[in-house]
């Protein structure tokens, strides 16, 4: 789940790859999303993307709830089937 | 033909009743499906993107194709889409349609990421475009005013923009038109106008209009805002003028920017192939940049077979207007109602120069690239990068 979202956030040029790639590494790094440039525009690809590569829908709108990268994953993964 | 020919339509009846249940049937299967279709007045499938449209390399054929068309409901977007610019300009003076809140969507911003936006809150309660009632007709008048009397002083302002597309397109080799050409005159009409020179980058104030503002783009606005303030305070200004001409730049300079590239991009394509001092007999029109508006329902109502709901986000589609008959019906596309553009006048004026100007021109255009950028409000290009033979 956290490859996924940091290699859509790395694809769509929000983040670099190797940041992506470091933060992927380690479980325990945090990224903040506050900082991500996203506009209504990239916020959408940014959930499609999402929606796409795990089948979890997320909410456009919800976005601005998750300040940083683990609690998106934490979000994500409490909504995924078990 | 071949029915009638064989002695009546009473022998195919069953078919025909078959067929014709299955053709009426489509738009239910469609839907099952999860497309999304027009209502009413016809099935044009809503399968394109509302937010690309804009810049969408067929948005022509898309807007022809939607004229009379009744607005349809985007379920990811969660707001209503109005293409048809009748549509439009009746929407745009209906009074159960208001411009959102933008005040208390700040202030659930600055709960939401526990920050205080001060000059934010301040500039746009300036803004004409974001007021509704009362408020609006007293923040919309003095600009309005001001527009007209600065009209009257164009003759400040046209030398030495006619100077700069002189020189612009004077220059050897590519002109990367954008950065060369039109930002400098923009930019050189604003400053005549507000008497503050604004280096922001394009589109950099105006993402106070994106309905999704991040944490970043919020705190980064709220320090142009500030720098906007102190400009305009060390201006030597009259006092009271400071919130009109900071609504100007946070709002005019990318309405302007976006509307004369948009027409630029539009003239420079037509003369590919032939030299700008040979123009087109039809000189290139004013095209408006602006894309999109959006308003709020304050109450449910009927319009053309479908029912709003209270606190619907409409959004509204300008681009249909290019492609009316007259000159009066495509100037639609600088809105109608009372939340119209102010600053059509000096964009016509403007543009008029530029058309006259760049018909002087002794050069040849061989090629035309350009790329637009992200937004969703204007239509706005990265670089127009003309080649000349």
């Amino acid at each position: 789940m956290r490859s996924r979202i940091l290699s859509a956030l790395s694809q769509m040029g929000e983040i670099e790859q190797t940041q992506a790639e470091e933060l992927a590494a380690d479980p325990q790094a945090d990224f903040e999303l506050l900082r991500v440039n996203f506009d209504s525009l990239t916020v959408i690809d940014f959930c499609l993307r999402i929606e796409t590569s795990t089948g979890i829908a997320i909410d456009p709108d919800e976005m601005a709830e998750f300040g940083a990268l683990n609690e998106l994953v934490a979000a994500l993964m409490a909504r995924s089937p078990r | 033909m071949a029915i009638w020919r064989r002695g009546g339509v009473h022998k195919w009846r069953p078919a025909l009743i078959l067929a014709a249940d299955f053709w009426l049937s489509v738009p239910l299967w469609l839907r099952l499906m999860g497309r999304r279709l027009r209502p009413p007045g016809g099935y044009v499938v809503a399968a394109l993107n509302p937010l690309s449209l804009p810049t969408n390399p067929d948005r022509a054929a898309i807007f022809a194709r939607a004229r009379s068309s009744a607005p349809f409901f985007d379920p990811r977007l969660r707001l209503w889409v109005v293409l048809d610019p009748d549509a439009v300009t009746q929407l745009l003076q209906d009074d159960r349609l208001v411009m959102p809140d933008v005040d208390a969507a700040l202030a659930a911003l600055e709960g939401r990421y526990g920050i205080k936006l001060p000059h934010l809150r301040w500039v746009t309660s300036q803004l004409p475009l974001l007021s509704n009632g009362e408020h609006h007709r007293r923040v919309r008048q003095p600009m309005a005013k001001f527009l007209s009397s600065e009209k009257k002083h164009a003759e400040s302002w046209r030398g030495g923009v006619a100077d700069l597309i002189a020189s612009a397109l004077a220059k050897p080799g590519r002109l990367e038109a954008f950065r060369q050409l039109l930002l400098p005159v923009v930019n050189a009409v604003f400053e005549n106008v507000t008497r503050v020179a604004v280096a922001f980058e394009p589109l950099t104030l105006t993402k106070i209009f994106d309905h999704y503002a991040s944490f970043k783009q919020l705190v980064d606005l709220e320090g142009h805002v500030a720098v906007l303030r102190a400009k305009l305070a060390a201006s030597g200004i009259p006092a009271g003028s400071e919130g009109m001409l900071a609504s100007l730049v946070m709002l005019g300079r990318d309405s302007l920017l976006s509307s004369i590239s948009e027409s630029f991009l539009n003239l420079v394509t037509i003369c590919r192939g032939r030299r700008l001092d040979d123009p087109p007999e039809d000189p290139p029109r004013l095209l408006s940049g602006v894309a999109i508006a959006e308003r709020i329902t304050r109450t449910p109502f009927s319009f053309g077979g479908i029912s709003f709901r209270e606190g619907e986000r409409v959004r509204l589609y300008f681009q249909g207007f290019h492609l009316l008959g007259s000159e009066t019906e495509r100037l639609g596309a600088f809105g109608s109602g009372p939340h119209s553009c102010l600053g059509r006048s000096l964009a016509l004026e403007l543009w008029s120069l530029m058309v006259a100007e760049i018909a002087k021109a002794p050069r040849l255009i061989e090629a035309v690239g350009f790329e637009y950028d992200r937004g969703v409000i204007f239509t706005m290009p990265m670089y127009i990068h003309v080649d000349f033979a």
